[in-house]
């Protein structure tokens, strides 16, 4: 029983952990890219600032 | 963790960086006032949300649950769903934004439709990754071709396949005409594979055993709401970000200044071999 | 050019349209004999290699009949995709074509025609090939003819909207797969089961998975006549 909790939470961490990491990564991957990208644009072309 | 050099970024917890630095924008970047105050509170939500799913919310066990109890393996459940939410969400406004652009035909509409199938894959993929996971304890297999997980894997290969055409296209006109009426068939094809998919499976067993939801209440379904509205919440940060780098990537595009490709050619390999597509391309 | 977008289609000239571009693709494959010389082969010996991959032995390839009969048609599909919709883009049919003046949707029909006819006969020969190779004697006659007519339809009908889709960019070959082959995933699940139905004598449960390809084959007809003209401009 002990052990199959153990392995139950072994699962459910593995899921967190791929979701919150996988969002994370593309996130900060995003705002890398626009800095990147929003570097070599003039600052009048930036209308969302 | 490395930072860069101004201040935090809206993913990274808070006390990252300097107290002063936390509501201020990088000046290159795609933030505004607005989207970092909420990116802010994304994270303060992140952080109750993961609280209540994983620590307050009870184990679905004990004498008042279901016979399908599934002990810890509800938190799955968590985020498996609200993926899934939001990964239909993201792909329903890249179809809407399609039409709008065969409509009006002004770029925004593509660029939102492109933003948004981008967030919807990663989505979908995490909505298969944590379906496999929940399959594995509730069917006892890594796969099973239940009518939902399979009709998830087509559209994720369709939208991968949506993203192709998109790279694979550099004149904007010509891309945002075609991903319109691709966007437009590939969200009109999913009800399709899903009533297929259902027929098939209905042939060989009894559905309900591929259909193995716990009943969920009170705090288990407040983990489940939350975890809905916070998913969309995310998708819509994210999309926002997509959408302004997209922006900003079509308006340097559109300056076409031989200068600027040369200094993307430096910075970064993938650029260059795009830059070296153009040339041969169309 | 926004009044010509919402025009309501004259079906006289669309039709007229649609025969001529039919006829011009029947005439280059009579000219060529591509899909009879080399696709419809291609076929059979896809049949041939299932039965290799699977075994010799009679009973499990005529269980299997309905689904390798369809993917074979699948593959197949794919060939002759790629030869209709390349032999546009080398030679500046496209071109050609959006220039005429031909009406889109009457440019859509005519390819899917085209298509459907080069399918259709491609599935009699390899009806002929799996009742030869695999011992599955044909049954049910009208649900097998009917599941071919609207498969072959919905088929054809996206194959033409993606075979634009994709036509003249340089990663065609490996695009058009990618987006045809799950799209059309209900296809082959409703082809397969309809036709085991039909060689099971079961019509009668074939008939909703007939219902199923047709609805398949109206939504991608529907949708193509309206999508060509985005598609046809300045691709």
């Amino acid at each position: 029983m002990i052990l199959a909790e153990t392995s139950e939470w072994s699962y459910v961490t593995a899921a967190y952990v791929i979701v919150i990491g996988t969002l994370v990564a593309f996130a900060v991957a995003t705002i890398a890219a626009g800095r990147r990208v929003g570097r070599q644009l003039p600052p009048e072309d930036r209308r969302w600032m | 963790m490395s930072s860069d050099h101004v201040d935090s970024t809206p993913d990274r917890p808070s006390g990252d960086t300097g107290r002063s630095g936390l509501l201020r924008v990088h000046p290159d970047g795609t933030a505004s006032n607005g989207s970092r105050i909420f990116g802010i509170l994304l994270l303060i939500a992140i952080a109750a949300f993961l609280a209540v799913a994983l620590v307050i919310s009870p184990a679905d066990s004990g004498p008042d649950a279901s016979e399908n109890a599934m002990g810890d393996m509800v938190r799955i459940m968590y985020v498996h769903v609200p993926s899934a939410v939001a990964c239909y969400t993201a792909f329903f406004v890249t179809a809407v934004a399609s039409a709008a652009y065969l409509w009006k035909r002004t770029e925004g509409w593509d660029l939102l439709a492109a933003a948004s199938a981008e967030v919807g894959v990663v989505f979908t993929a995490l909505t298969l990754a944590t379906g496999s996971i929940w399959g594995h304890i509730a069917w006892g297999t890594w796969w099973e071709w239940d009518a939902r997980l399979t009709s998830t894997l087509l559209m994720f290969i369709v939208y991968i396949g949506y993203l192709a055409l998109r790279g694979a296209i550099l004149d904007p006109v010509v891309r945002a005409k075609r991903s319109a009426v691709l966007g437009l068939v590939a969200f009109a094809n999913v009800p399709l594979v899903h009533f297929s998919v259902q027929w098939w499976r209905s042939l060989h067993q009894d559905p309900t055993i591929s259909r193995f939801d716990p009943t969920i209440d009170g705090l288990k379904l407040f983990a489940l709401m939350f975890g809905m509205l916070l998913g969309i919440a995310i998708y819509v940060w994210l999309m926002i970000h997509r959408f302004r780098l997209k922006y900003a990537t079509a308006a340097l595009e559109s300056k076409g200044l031989d200068v600027a490709l040369a200094e993307r050619r430096a910075e970064a390999g993938a650029d260059a071999y795009a830059a070296a597509v153009k040339g041969s391309n169309l | 050019m926004s009044e010509s977008r919402v025009s309501v289609p004259n079906f006289g000239s669309t039709w007229h349209d649609a025969k001529l571009v039919m006829v011009k693709d029947l005439r280059l494959e009579w000219r060529s004999r591509v899909i009879l010389g080399q696709v419809v082969p291609f076929a059979v010996l896809v049949l041939v290699l299932f039965g290799f991959a699977l075994d010799p032995d009679r009973r499990v390839l005529t269980e299997a009949t309905p689904g390798l009969f369809w993917l074979a048609v699948l593959f197949s599909t794919l060939l002759a995709l790629q030869r209709a919709f390349a032999v546009e883009t080398a030679d500046g049919v496209t071109d050609a074509l959006r220039m005429s003046g031909l009406d889109p949707a009457g440019i859509f029909l005519g390819k899917t025609l085209g298509i459907a006819i080069h399918l259709l006969a491609l599935e009699v020969v390899l009806l002929a090939g799996v009742t030869l190779f695999y011992g599955a004697t044909p049954h049910g006659p009208l649900l097998l003819v009917a599941t071919c007519l609207a498969a072959t339809a919905g088929l054809a009908a996206v194959g033409s909207i993606f075979g634009v889709l994709s036509s003249s960019l340089r990663v065609r070959d490996t695009l058009l797969p990618l987006l045809l082959l799950p799209t059309v995933a209900p296809v082959l699940i409703a082809a397969s089961q309809a036709f085991a139905a039909a060689y099971a004598d079961a019509s009668g449960d074939g008939w909703r998975w007939f219902g199923l390809l047709a609805v398949f084959a109206l939504l991608y007809l529907a949708i193509g006549i309206f999508a060509f003209e985005p598609l046809l401009e300045e691709s």
